[in-house]
């Protein structure tokens, strides 16, 4: 069988057919120009394009069915008929699950703010932010412009929240529900936020009271979950920069579903339950949690079990917005149980970990730093 | 080549499930920007026409064939749309005439995605690739869709729209064409091999082929 390079390479099944083929020269070279061909570098898209462009398809697709909806209500005469066909029309506009990917962008539009400035604002879409005290709970009501309440319903505005590093705040909705939102955090919401349209997308962490009303879930977004709420108090957690996403539920129950790069299956968030997305494996584990873990941060308390510092570092920081530096076998050597109080200040309380006759910690600008103080054996 | 397609997605879209739009985005997206990224070079063009592509898809959902080959119906129209826009353009106006069907095929075939053993292995494959570089853009575009997608040629016919005769011969030229200029180069299938084993252990003498 004396076949050339091509006759092995036209073959329907080429892999099989240049691995049939005996060694030797001719082999060699269908091999080569096979797996030249096979492997060439792909364009491809990060998740942040393939999600953006997905939201430009559902807007579109939104707005074109809107178009059409309203061509079809307006070619009624009968009044009795078009007053049903406007309330019609209106939900349409104004139901939850359809803004999810408009909020989705304006979210992510903002998640382009700056975490490190220290203040607390409030980004509107191409607008200035405008800074709000810290001293005070958030008044999400006031924010949303009173006079563009109703213009806001047609043009699906939105603002954002954002809670810089070493900060923490409180936002009350207008509904009632309450939010404590974690230091690194931001708050996407519409501004036709309201008692039946109740929507907000989260990045970072936020401890939610939501007020109970079966006929108008709340739905919190994230990048990973989508939790609904009828009437519960649970935390999230969902950092860009992690490499998981929790939900726990300290009373009532949401349900949560999984979008974005996760899929999982629809699931139902008992008290006590937390449900945490591995996002580098793609995996969903719910497990039994002592709640007071996650949300210990509200009452501005860390409660360990085990935990070394390195795998408390990234909270630290974002709490108290420096960076923490340590070597390796110090950041990961011993393991700390018990209740961290996060009101003093961050070296004091590192002192606390680490004994200050084995360690030096020390502060330079933006920097901690752990040192092992060398001992003369 | 086993190149499983899976037609599930398509067909569960075509047949309205929940969710199938989305799906069927999530599965065939990061291909369509690659294939569409051929022939033009202005990644953002390509997601324009991707978005226009999927809403086209949607709106004319319950006219779809369930059947039909999906990868093969999604890149053939996306490169439909490219034609179009490019013509919209009149990018290549004075430069080339756009035949029906005829738009420029940019691959850049190179050797980054592959483990190579030696010097001599890269040298050989990188004479492989600028073969592959000089030879007509129609056949540059069928290796693509055949060996590099794993499309099979009745599938590669219908996106290039040609026959299916028209595309195996394609491809069996194309491959001759990098083998005898190869032979010309001075670079016998012989010689190839001899570089490629690690020792250097001469096997045959003899001709070029």
């Amino acid at each position: 069988m004396n076949r050339k390079v091509e006759d092995i390479l036209i073959n329907d099944d080429p892999l099989e057919s240049v691995a049939s083929e005996p060694d030797g020269p001719v082999k060699e070279l269908a091999s080569g120009i096979l797996r030249l061909l096979r492997f060439q570098r792909k364009e491809h898209m990060d998740a942040a394009e393939k999600v953006e462009l997905w939201l430009r398809i559902e807007a579109s697709r939104r707005s074109a069915e809107r178009h059409l909806m309203a061509r079809t209500l307006i070619g009624w005469a009968a009044v009795a008929c078009l007053f049903v066909g406007l309330g019609g029309l209106i939900w349409f506009l104004q139901s939850g699950r359809r803004q999810p990917q408009a909020l989705t962008v304006a979210a992510h539009g903002a998640q382009r703010l700056p975490l490190d400035s220290g203040a607390i604002n409030l980004m509107m879409s191409g607008d200035r932010p405008l800074l709000l005290a810290d001293d005070q709970a958030i008044d999400i009501g006031k924010l949303i412009d009173p006079d563009n309440g109703a213009k806001a319903k047609t043009s699906g505005s939105f603002k954002t929240l954002t809670i810089p590093y070493g900060k923490r705040s409180e936002a009350v909705f207008p509904d009632g529900s309450k939010v404590w939102l974690n230091a690194g955090s931001q708050l996407t919401f519409p501004e036709s936020f309201d008692n039946r349209n109740r929507i907000v997308y989260l990045d970072g962490e936020g401890y939610f009271e939501i007020r109970s009303d079966p006929e108008h879930p709340f739905y919190v977004y994230t990048a990973d979950m989508l939790i609904t709420v009828l009437g519960t108090e649970f935390n999230v957690s969902s950092y860009r920069d992690d490499t998981f996403a929790a939900t726990t539920v300290v009373h009532g129950k949401v349900s949560l579903k999984g979008v974005g790069e996760g899929k999982f299956e629809d699931l139902v968030l008992m008290p006590g339950l937390s449900a945490v997305w591995k996002r580098e494996s793609g995996t969903l584990e719910v497990k039994e949690d002592n709640v007071t873990d996650h949300v210990s941060w509200t009452k501005k308390e860390m409660v360990l079990k085990s935990a070394t510092l390195g795998e408390l570092r990234q909270r630290l920081e974002r709490i108290y917005n420096v960076n923490i530096v340590g070597e390796d076998n110090v950041l990961n050597g011993e393991t700390f149980s018990g209740t961290l109080d996060l009101t003093q200040p961050l070296i004091s309380l590192l002192n606390s970990l680490y004994d200050p006759v084995e360690y030096k910690i020390y502060q330079e600008e933006r920097r901690v730093i752990i040192k092992r103080i060398k001992t003369i054996n | 080549m086993a190149n499983t397609v899976d037609n599930n997605g398509w067909r569960e879209f075509v047949a309205g499930k929940a969710d199938g739009f989305r799906i069927l985005y999530d599965r065939y997206v990061d291909q369509l920007l690659d294939f569409g990224c051929r022939f033009d070079s202005d990644k953002s063009l390509i997601k324009d026409l991707i978005h226009d592509l999927f809403l086209d898809l949607y709106r004319y959902r319950p006219r779809l064939d369930p059947d039909v080959n999906a990868r093969a119906y999604l890149y053939s129209s996306l490169r439909r749309r490219i034609v179009a826009a490019r013509r919209k353009q009149k990018k290549f106006a004075a430069l080339e005439e756009i035949t029906e069907g005829e738009i420029p095929f940019l691959i850049e075939w190179d050797l980054e995605q592959l483990t190579i053993r030696n010097e001599e292995e890269r040298a050989k494959l990188s004479w492989v690739a600028q073969e592959l570089a000089m030879l007509p853009r129609r056949q540059q575009e069928a290796l693509y869709l055949r060996f590099t997608c794993g499309l099979t040629y009745d599938q590669v016919a219908d996106i290039m729209e040609v026959s299916e005769a028209s595309c195996r011969t394609g491809v069996y030229r194309a491959i001759k064409s990098i083998r005898t200029r190869l032979g010309v180069k001075g670079i016998s299938t012989q010689l190839f091999t001899i570089l490629l084993l690690q020792n250097e252990r001469v096997t045959k003498s003899g001709q070029f082929s």
